[in-house]
Parts: C-alpha cells; sequence; structure tokens
C-alpha cells in the first residue's frame, strides 16, 4: 500500500502487539472460544456501565449504557453459538458459573484503559470515540486470534465476533457523523 | 519460497484501493501484513494486521501462507 498507514484513512487499531492474543493458544475448540469472547463481552458491558454512571453529561451516559445493551446483545449471540456448537443442554447458569471475566474486548483490563482518561467524559463525541477506538481494538483482537487458531470451525467463530464488531462499528461511525442519535 | 519470492508480483496500491480490496475479501482470505516496528505498530495499525519486522522476514517466510495474497504496508 503506497504511504504506508500514514496514508490510511480506515479503522486504526492502537493495540499492543501481544494485547490479549496470550488468551488464546490456537488449539482451542470452538466452544472454548465462544466462553471466551463472552467474557470479553461481559467485561465490555461492565465497563460501559462503570462509564454510563460516571459520565458527567447526560448524552455520553446515555450513549454508554446503549453500548452496555448491545454488549448485552452480542453475549446473547455468542450463547446461542454455544448451544449450537456443543448442543448441549447446559443451563445459561452453569454456562456462566464457567466463564471467567479477565478483560474486556480487545484484551486491555478495564481499570487498564480507565488509567489512560483520568477526566470523565464529558459529551457524546467524546464516548463515541472512545468506544470506537475499544471496538476497533476488539476487532483487531478477534482477527488476530483467528489467525492465530489451528482449528477451522474456531477461526469461523472468530472471524463471526470480527463481523459483529464490524457492524458495531459502522453503527458507531453513524452516530459520530450526526446519522442516527444515540437515544 | 524465497525472500525475493514475496515481492515476484508486487503491486502497489493507493489507500482507497487497498481498502476497497479488504472490503472485497472475506478475512482470513489474504494476510495483511506490516513490517514496521513494534512502537510502531502500536502507534496505529490497520485491524487484523500481522506484524513482522522488514528486518525478520527473510527468516519468517515460513509465517506467510503461499497461498493467500498479501497486502504490505
Amino acid at each position: 500500500m503506497a504511504g504506508g498507514i500514514d496514508a490510511w484513512n480506515g479503522l486504526v487499531s492502537r493495540a499492543e502487539v501481544d494485547q490479549g492474543i496470550y488468551l488464546v493458544e490456537g488449539g482451542e475448540a470452538p466452544e472454548e472460544v465462544i466462553s471466551l469472547a463472552y467474557g470479553l463481552e461481559e467485561g465490555a458491558h461492565r465497563f460501559y456501565r462503570c462509564l454510563s454512571g460516571q459520565s458527567a453529561g447526560s448524552e455520553a451516559r446515555d450513549l454508554f449504557e446503549k453500548l452496555a445493551k448491545a454488549e448485552i446483545q452480542h453475549k446473547e449471540k455468542l450463547w446461542d453459538q454455544y448451544k449450537a456448537v456443543t448442543g448441549s443442554p447446559a443451563t445459561r447458569e452453569s454456562f456462566e458459573s464457567g466463564i471467567v471475566v479477565k478483560t474486556m474486548e480487545g484484551g486491555k483490563a478495564a481499570d487498564q484503559v480507565l488509567a489512560q482518561y483520568p477526566d470523565w467524559i464529558h459529551d457524546a463525541r467524546e464516548a463515541l470515540q472512545l468506544a470506537m477506538s475499544l471496538e476497533t481494538d476488539a476487532l483487531d483482537l478477534y482477527l488476530r486470534m483467528a489467525q492465530k487458531s489451528q482449528n477451522e470451525e474456531t477461526k469461523a467463530v472468530f472471524y463471526d465476533l470480527a463481523d459483529e464488531e464490524k457492524t458495531h462499528l459502522r453503527q458507531l461511525g453513524k452516530f459520530l457523523r450526526g446519522e442516527l442519535s444515540p437515544g | 519460497m524465497k525472500f525475493l519470492d514475496l515481492f515476484s508480483h508486487v503491486k502497489a496500491m493507493s489507500s482507497d484501493e487497498a481498502r476497497k480490496w479488504l472490503e472485497e475479501r472475506p478475512d482470513g482470505s489474504y494476510t495483511l501484513l506490516d513490517v514496521r516496528e513494534p512502537e510502531e505498530y502500536e502507534g496505529g495499525h490497520i485491524p487484523g494486521a500481522t506484524l513482522i519486522r522488514l528486518s525478520e522476514l527473510p527468516d519468517r517466510l515460513s509465517e506467510i501462507d503461499p497461498q493467500k495474497p498479501v497486502l504490505t504496508y
């Protein structure tokens, strides 16, 4: 690509080389990575709820609340995928009891991200920019996890998750351009 | 695969062309390669890009699938 990254006008991730990628070794079965992703989405949900509670402006609060709800929808889809892949009669409670929430999607711990933003978000634009940054890192992580995976079904799960993040990012982009109202 | 084989069918494209090229292809059907240094990569990279420093490329060619097209920056 002529001009390198400086010429690029698309999404840019600032994730570190090893950020989050340590969470997979490459040999995981599809249901294992679905459980992993569920934990990541739950981490993001909690993070957005935290930001909603701390934001100084009502627009930012409402937006973060909406983003938190979107993560719930992602979890619902992952639960459906888990049932389809395993054919297991496991209950939602037993599935969730095995979930470990270490980080958010994107591979960073919530307190790590919050430390980079010591002043609370004041308006919707700042909130959207933060959210887009986090979701772009999530896209980056899922794509790189797919590359690391040696199981074709597991790769497919990661690419599906990446597509979900792209959809989420397109919607956030519309909010940022004022094409959609966050409320 | 030899190092120079990696560049035997090189076409330079603009960032708009690259963006379109990526959007037209399913994830996993190509390799997106970043050949910069780690600190440059962490300063901003295209999501999903694999980092292999240019100086290490000859020794790490086996990590690149020769059956898939490669987009490099």
